[in-house]
């Protein structure tokens, strides 16, 4: 039984009376989600809602949220998640190349939502009466998620309601959810990161206290202690946050964490370092996957690894296999670098209205993705950035994570960006954007750099900025530091 | 100028904000640029503005834009 919308069937039976999910506003038990996800099911499936129905949810982090995302499951109906913090013309965009046939919107997103809107307090409701709905198969498509990417236009990543079962199970079983969970989970419900995290207690018979992000630390800190959380997952820029300005109120309030979960960016070595130094009672877990193959792989950080270790983004997941391809389709053995590749219960079906970026994107039942990286003799993978990343500086390449990594490794930067641009002479040079922590010339960095990158790696133009352009999930938006870059250029 | 019209004048260009939707009641998370991001950018640009630093305790309190008055106004 892989179906999601069942997903709680299991801890309604164990623990119908256990306390499941909360926001700042409401708190359920396992029955009485059941009875809202029912009462909301029976009023979508009245005003006409039915199986495979593209249906927008645009709605903020909040415990309804994920009413309404069981609801539809329930009913068969496909899910269509909308950022709240998109424009209206990325939506708009969504809406049409998706084909939606309602969006559920809030008094916080009525702006977004033009005809075919569904208010959500006209939707919620509970209700102790089953739900007369179309069965749902494994095989059918629970949700279409839009990736934000870091370039171009967002792509609809098609998955089935056991694709995404798989990744909840895989991620059940490496941190060993279990029914004394409780996890305070700031993370946009858009995306799969934050939304697996509920999903997961909710499978388990866990508790999920969802808020609207990681804006308000005196909240998070108030929760955590009230609460008496044990597990929070964040983006290694929120957790910087907290470490460079409230480490002593988050060691106090978190007295009860046992796990920190990471990711939507890697993890800087010496940011995990400081963790684990700090919080040493915490297990501190990474993992690396897309939208397309969610959580690939899993680890995690110890001081009595090796060092070399804080690097990586850990070993296979349950049920998942991990390998490298060179670019002729060949598996590559151990400390060989390629394109990584995954197989995996978690695989998308297809990439929405797109057969030939579905076709491109597998390889003998492999998905690609597009990042590059090696396996060491112990199966660990570390990525060494992405095969679009590779700049080519007369016909010597490098990635720019290497150089990233190079200037990251000085105390006086907090992160850096690097990207090709077009050069007459070399065909692409590198060019770095860094945010200071200490002051440092860019002649003394060069300088340095010149001691751990050969001279054709060097950054051909530096510039200092106050903070790297980011998404909501903390991806860095690479066209808005071209777009920057160009605006500097054009102004020198 | 009043406290009120410079900490309006440093929200609407940290967040890059329209000034007609700024009031008092107006919270972090209200608005897409002030996340925890905007919140540290936000109380970086005020420090500079009114020539202060704010300690831990005053900045998990300002939540909001009338938290923020109310603070640099009993430092005033």
């Amino acid at each position: 039984m892989s179906r999601l919308s069942n997903v709680i069937s299991d801890s309604l039976r164990h623990c119908p009376e256990k306390e499941c999910l909360a926001d700042p506003l409401v708190r359920f038990t396992f029955r009485e989600l059941e009875s809202f996800i029912n009462g909301t099911a029976q009023n979508l499936i009245n005003i006409g809602i039915r199986k495979n129905d593209h249906i927008a949810v645009a709605v903020e982090n909040s415990a309804i949220y994920i009413i309404v995302y069981l609801a539809l499951l329930k009913v068969g109906a496909i899910v269509v998640p909308i950022d709240v913090t998109l424009n209206k013309n990325n939506v708009d965009f969504i809406v049409d190349d998706c084909s939606v046939k309602h969006i559920v919107y809030s008094d916080f997103t009525r702006d977004l939502v033009g005809k075919n809107g569904l208010f959500l307090q006209d939707l919620v409701e509970n209700s102790d009466r089953t739900v007369d709905v179309e069965d749902v198969a494994e095989e059918d498509t629970a949700c279409i998620l839009y990736t934000t990417g870091s370039t171009g236009f967002p792509k609809g990543v098609v998955l089935r309601h056991r694709n995404v079962y798989a990744s909840l199970a895989n991620i059940s079983k490496y941190i060993k959810y279990n029914s004394n969970f409780r996890e305070l989970v700031p993370l946009p419900l858009t995306h799969s990161f934050g939304l697996n995290q509920v999903l997961s207690n909710l499978l388990n018979g866990g508790f999920a206290y969802i808020i609207k992000g990681f804006g308000r630390i005196k909240q998070i800190l108030n929760i955590l202690e009230q609460e008496q959380m044990t597990c929070f997952p964040g983006t290694p820029t929120s957790f910087r946050l907290v470490m460079d300005k409230y480490l002593e109120h988050f060691k106090k309030a978190g007295k009860s964490l046992t796990d920190i979960i990471i990711n939507s960016s890697p993890l800087p070595p010496k940011d995990a370092s400081l963790m684990l130094k700090e919080l040493p009672n915490i297990n501190l877990i990474i993992y690396y996957g897309l939208t397309e193959v969610s959580r690939s792989t899993f680890h995690t950080h110890s001081l009595d690894l090796d060092e070399k270790y804080l690097s990586s983004v850990g070993t296979a997941a349950p049920n998942v296999e991990v390998a490298i391809m060179d670019s002729e389709g060949n598996h590559l053995g151990p400390n060989k670098e390629g394109e990584v590749i995954v197989n995996s219960g978690t695989l998308l079906k297809e990439y929405w209205n797109d057969p030939e970026l579905t076709e491109k994107s597998t390889i003998n039942g492999w998905f690609r993705t597009g990042d590059q990286g090696y396996l060491d003799e112990a199966g660990y993978l570390f990525l060494t950035g992405r095969l679009k990343d590779q700049i080519n500086i007369g016909g010597l390449k490098v990635t720019a994570q290497e150089i990233i990594r190079a200037i990251e490794s000085f105390n006086e930067v907090e992160e850096a960006f690097v990207f090709g641009v077009h050069d007459d002479l070399n065909g692409e040079v590198p060019i770095a954007f860094a945010v200071l922590e200490k002051n440092i010339t860019k002649d003394d960095l060069l300088s340095r750099l010149s001691n751990t990158l050969e001279t054709f790696k060097l950054p051909r133009e530096l510039y200092f900025v106050d903070k790297i352009p980011k998404s909501e999930t903390g991806k860095i938006l690479k066209s808005k530091i071209v777009d920057m870059h160009k605006k500097m250029t054009n102004n020198a | 100028m009043e406290i009120r019209d410079r900490v309006y004048n440093v929200a609407t260009k940290v967040l890059d904000l329209d000034r007609s939707i700024l009031n008092e009641e107006l919270s972090i998370g209200d608005v897409r640029t002030w996340d925890s991001l905007g919140q540290v950018s936000l109380i970086s640009a005020l420090e500079k503005e009114f020539g202060c630093e704010f300690d831990i305790d005053e900045t998990l309190e300002m939540e909001s834009i009338g938290d923020i008055l109310e603070i640099i106004k009993e430092r005033s």
